[in-house]
């Protein structure tokens, strides 16, 4: 989408690889820091950093006990979630936007998002009926083991209704994610028209997102089914390079086609689900971020992925960091954030784009 | 036989794209696909290309099915130049054509793909073009940097055969009259070094000035297949085209086709 302005400029100039990524992975850190300082209760965040240092063995001296709970118990778990879901869907945006050939494209096209958020809801509305069978300590896993499912289970679906003589066909599933997207969203407008009140809170900030559940609990089992596809996304950049060339031409280069298109699916469905799964649905992180990377360093797969990643983590961050205090000591849903903030962002970009050409 | 087909048919739903097609194509010359439109040249292609399993017959790239090959070692081998020359998202026309040394990587080094994709644009006179952005070049300039591309894939010899392919489809096809001969003095001159190409073309007279053989399909059949002299005789072709043709032997070595507009027609006001 950068072409406009480019073409003003008359050739593209590309930054180097290594200072665009250190740039990111300083802004993410920062973030994190930020998130780890600012809240209700103010930690310095040199503080923050001995507290860290302290508990890894690093340096002697702590905090004190009250901020030292805040920071580990609290505020820790949620940056830690935030910078690897917001690297998540950033990444899994790129790579299903360079696999459907398609800037517009979104982790969620596929359905994944959708699946989950139907599966979560009618754990919500009709859980009580049945949890009663899991034992307690079950309990809190089941909303986040329904939606990793349910979203798992809505890409296959798709993937499935896609699938012609043993080959996925892209615009198919494009179709297929569509169909099958609208089918959960009438379910869940079902769920939600049988839902009570206190179901319709929790319900809505499902729908809209919310780091506010973090605990140490989910973590273990979260962060690796996040992170691990989430680095194994960044082995394929020279395909999704070639796939910008047409499927057969990327075939042509000694890119295998099918098993390259199966990966990412299930690597974007992996990560995605379980992003999902443990703080709802998040817009716009996966269609913005890899769109700045692009407009920043040029459509190469190399840079995009991994600089997406860290200006993923540091922007959902950000706004988690902003969801928390622009209405304290309430919280804001993190989905409202990044929409309010990515829709006027993506407005100003076409706007940019229209002027640019006219000139 | 180095690529071969033997008689492949290829079928999709009721319809039969190609019936019981033999050829072959051999190191050191170039091979030009002729035929009217839907007679099968691009479907045959594919085949050689192993991008389709063909319902009838056997395709053998030195001794083995295309398909059979490793991917990347296949890529290494041979170049194929289709139809489409999209290109999503801005890349540069650097980066498009560095895309060709893909399946090379970590046999050749960084320094020898730059030298490769600097010989490969210029040869297909695109070097001007470098740092434009692929999508904003007109029809023709991105035919030539997918040209260079092909070229820059089966630059240089591969241990993995004795000789490399380039499949180019129709690669002239928004080339002004320069660059037409431009690309295929390109092709010849791979093929001087034991490249063997496969070329599908529209033009006759540029298939007699550059092609060794040639193959007419007519509606999935082939209807003539050998040197490009005998084989593109006069009759066959008006046979085969339907059109009113005549040849003339200047004394350069290859005919010329003269097409006639049909005498009854309606022309512009003299």
């Amino acid at each position: 989408m950068t072409s406009v302005a480019l073409k003003a400029a008359g050739a593209a100039r590309r930054p180097a690889a290594v200072p665009v990524l250190t740039v990111l992975a300083i802004a993410a850190g920062l973030m994190g820091l930020a998130g780890l300082a600012l809240g209700p209760m103010r930690i310095a965040p040199l503080d923050a950093l001995a507290a860290l240092g302290h508990r890894l063995g690093l340096v002697a001296s702590g905090i004190a006990q009250q901020e030292e709970a805040v920071l580990f118990a609290i505020r820790l778990p949620r940056v830690l979630l935030s910078l690897a879901v917001g690297a998540a869907l950033a990444a899994a945006g790129a790579a299903m936007q360079g696999l459907f050939r398609n800037p517009l494209a979104d982790p969620g096209l596929v359905g994944v998002s959708s699946g989950a958020a139907l599966a979560a809801v009618a754990t919500i509305v009709l859980g009580d009926k049945v949890l009663h069978v899991l034992h307690a300590w079950m309990r809190p896993w089941a909303l986040p083991v329904a939606a990793f499912v349910g979203g798992l289970l809505a890409t296959a679906l798709v993937r499935r209704f896609g699938m012609r003589d043993g080959r996925a066909s892209i615009a198919t599933i494009l179709l297929a994610g569509v169909a099958i997207n609208a089918l959960c969203g009438a379910g869940i407008g079902l769920l939600t028209f049988l839902a009570d009140e206190q179901q319709l809170r929790s319900l809505i900030f499902w729908t809209m997102g919310s780091l506010g559940a973090t605990t140490w609990t989910a973590l273990p089992l979260a962060l690796p089914l996040i992170v691990i596809p989430t680095i194994m996304l960044m082995t394929s950049t020279r395909a999704l390079d070639a796939f910008a060339l047409g499927e057969r031409e990327a075939g042509h280069l000694g890119v295998d086609v099918e098993r390259m298109k199966r990966r990412l699916f299930v690597l974007v469905a992996l990560a995605t689900g379980a992003a999902v799964s443990v703080c709802g649905i998040i817009g716009f992180v996966g269609l913005v971020v890899p769109h700045l990377l692009r407009l920043i360093c040029g459509p190469g797969h190399r840079l995009v992925l991994p600089g997406a990643a860290l200006l993923g983590g540091a922007l959902l961050t950000a706004a988690d960091l902003a969801a928390r205090l622009i209405v304290a000591p309430a919280e804001m849903p993190i989905g409202v954030v990044t929409a309010l903030v990515g829709g006027p962002f993506f407005l100003w970009l076409l706007v940019r784009r229209l002027r640019l050409s006219e000139t | 036989m180095t690529l071969s087909a033997h008689s492949v048919s290829v079928r999709i739903g009721g319809a039969t794209l190609l019936h019981d097609v033999s050829l072959s194509a051999q190191p050191g010359e170039v091979l030009g696909l002729l035929g009217p439109n839907g007679a099968g040249k691009s479907t045959l292609l594919s085949l050689l290309a192993g991008d389709r399993k063909a319902d009838g017959g056997t395709v053998r790239l030195h001794g083995r099915d295309p398909r059979a090959w490793p991917a990347e070692a296949l890529a290494r081998v041979r170049a194929v130049m289709t139809q489409s020359a999209s290109v999503a998202f801005d890349f540069t026309v650097r980066e498009v054509v560095e895309l060709a040394r893909l399946p090379h990587a970590g046999r050749s080094s960084a320094d020898d793909n730059r030298d490769i994709v600097a010989a490969a644009l210029d040869l297909a006179d695109a070097t001007h073009l470098a740092d434009r952005i692929y999508p904003s070049l007109s029809g023709g300039e991105k035919q030539r940097v997918q040209a260079a591309r092909a070229l820059a894939q089966v630059w240089s010899a591969t241990d993995d055969a004795p000789c490399r392919f380039l499949m180019l489809d129709e690669p002239t096809a928004s080339l002004d009259l320069r660059h037409q001969h431009g690309l295929l003095g390109a092709v010849r001159r791979f093929v001087a070094e034991g490249v063997g190409a496969v070329v599908v073309l529209h033009d006759i007279n540029l298939a007699a000035a550059y092609c060794d053989r040639v193959a007419l399909l007519d509606d999935g059949r082939l209807a003539a297949c050998g040197r490009t002299r005998e084989t593109l005789a006069v009759e066959r072709l008006v046979d085969i085209y339907g059109v009113k043709l005549t040849a003339i032997d200047d004394g350069s070595g290859a005919p010329h086709f003269i097409v006639q507009a049909p005498p009854d027609g309606p022309r512009p006001a003299a």
